[in-house]
């Protein structure tokens, strides 16, 4: 970008960005069951991100830094995956295989990589308003039941436990803004408005989990969001909100998985990029299921 | 234009993702409204609340299973083996504790809560000198014992300006620091199959039910 040309914000990559942070995190936060490490966890990530950006440039240039990156992003990439076809089979479809739920969620993973950027950049519009607005409601419903004593400041979490949530949550989506701000953004602030915005929406959510259930039974539920939503009513109807939710980790996990093996193959440079991104996903796909059913 | 298409059929085909809890057809399982655990000489007695999906003018809408057992699992194993249908507990609104539970006894019961996925986290733990007898009393009709607990003490809260805590997952907080026989649940009564509480009992009202002082 020339350095006399203004920079504006563009709010498709504020949105792609915000729901990439928030897959990160949203389906198995607080990871640990404590706030303190993920708070620390995001902060640290921030102050890297921003270290890291100045050096990306001659990371673009370094075939071996490249090829690590890439790396990391398909291992986040297959972490994202791994996470969304497991909930979907043990929450939603307890009696489907887990090859099916993960071949359907691959499918739609392949044609939001295949199919236009600026369908990416529309459905991100459409789900990050929706999904923070879902996030903010749900945590305003729960709230008269939380508990103060149960965000218990004895409960800091261990460096163990830091290093699980900067590694899994905080450290990829903070690297692949960085990278997909050099390669498809002339501006990096929308990329840095969607982290911030997502870490503070992913936050928001943990919360939920930490006040209501207390750390300790939080660390102990698969899914906590979902679990703080399941115990939601309105009415003698409306029972277990959990459903709704279900659309926001869909959404994230959908955008998160497609971003980090677009960027994957960005660095990795192939001579057929469209070949590169159906090879990438249909390998996720085979390793996502040898994982989990082996 | 085709691509698009796909696209968009691809994203509602994953949409089917987003649906109940492993859906069922209501008809192919007793939905239990309630459950309960009364403690007998060899182990536990089990009895479920299930509420019919297909009631008849003739028949009530409620149907009460028991099978005893050592551990509430066994008990229920038990009970379904008997059972045409399997139990389903999603929508499941109580657990009654009999007096007379050990406090292994009520260990094992929360655990088996906490093991069955599909049980709410938000279900509600009460108690009553036999959960057997909670369930045989008389509440309004097309209504059952399991509902009304959860609404006698919905409107037991708003009444007193209080809340019980007695959902399931904040008892389980409160027993990390307490034991089990220590932790203080609303006791319901069944004297002459009489549901109360509070001085609360559920009553008819325009053809649903509503909950009054006695």
């Amino acid at each position: 970008m020339p350095q006399n040309e203004k920079c504006t914000l563009n709010v498709g990559a504020v949105c792609l960005s915000f729901l990439l942070t928030l897959g990160g995190c949203v389906i198995l936060m607080p990871y640990s069951g404590t706030a303190t490490g993920f708070i620390t966890a995001f902060s640290a990530s921030f102050f890297l991100a921003g270290a890291l950006f100045p050096l990306m440039r001659s990371f673009k240039n370094n075939r071996s830094c490249r090829c690590l990156l890439a790396l990391l992003f398909l291992l986040s990439a297959l972490d994202c995956f791994n996470t969304f076809c497991g909930f979907a089979t043990k929450n939603m479809l307890n009696r489907t295989h887990y090859a099916l739920a993960a071949a359907v969620f691959a499918l739609a993973v392949l044609f939001a990589l295949l199919g236009p950027e600026s369908a990416s950049v529309k459905f991100s519009l459409l789900s990050a308003p929706a999904s923070a607005f879902l996030i903010l409601l749900f945590f305003l419903l729960l709230s008269p039941r939380f508990k103060a004593e149960n965000i218990a400041l004895a409960s800091y979490g261990t460096v163990g436990d830091i290093f699980v949530c900067f590694m899994r949550a905080a450290l990829p989506s903070a690297l692949s803004l960085s990278v997909y701000s050099q390669y498809h953004g002339r501006c990096r602030k929308g990329a840095f408005c969607g982290f911030f915005a997502g870490g503070i929406f992913s936050l928001l959510a943990a919360l939920c989990v930490i006040m209501l259930f207390g750390a300790a039974q939080a660390e102990g539920l698969s899914y906590p969001f979902s679990d703080a939503v399941s115990t939601l009513s309105v009415g003698y109807l409306f029972t277990r909100m959990d459903g709704i939710v279900y659309l926001v980790f869909f959404a994230c996990a959908l955008v998160r998985t497609a971003v980090l093996i677009r960027l994957a193959v960005d660095l990795i440079k192939p001579k057929r990029p469209r070949a590169g991104l159906a090879v990438l996903t249909a390998l996720l796909l085979c390793l996502s299921i040898v994982c989990n059913t082996a | 234009m085709k691509k698009s298409l796909l696209f968009l059929l691809s994203l509602f085909a994953a949409l089917f993702l987003s649906a109940c809890r492993g859906g069922y057809e209501a008809e192919s399982r007793y939905i239990t409204s309630a459950i309960g655990f009364d403690s007998t000489q060899n182990g536990l007695f089990a009895t479920a609340e299930a509420v019919l999906a297909e009631a008849t003018e003739e028949s009530s809408n409620t149907v009460v299973f028991g099978a005893s057992g050592t551990t509430p699992e066994d008990a229920f194993k038990e009970m379904e083996a008997h059972l045409p249908m399997a139990l389903a507990f999603d929508h499941c609104g109580a657990v009654v504790l009999g007096d007379g539970l050990s406090c292994e006894q009520i260990s094992a019961i929360m655990k088996f809560c906490r093991d069955k996925s599909s049980l709410n986290l938000a279900v509600l733990i009460v108690r009553a000198e036999n959960a057997e007898e909670l369930f045989s009393c008389n509440v309004p009709e097309a209504y059952c014992v399991g509902y009304c607990l959860m609404g006698i003490i919905k409107k037991a809260s708003s009444l007193q300006g209080r809340d019980f805590s007695n959902r399931f997952y904040e008892v389980e907080n409160r027993l990390s620091s307490a034991s089990p026989c220590e932790i203080q649940l609303p006791i319901f009564n069944a004297a002459e199959r009489h549901l109360h509480f509070g001085g609360l009992a559920p009553i008819s009202e325009k053809g649903d039910v509503g909950y009054a002082a006695e």
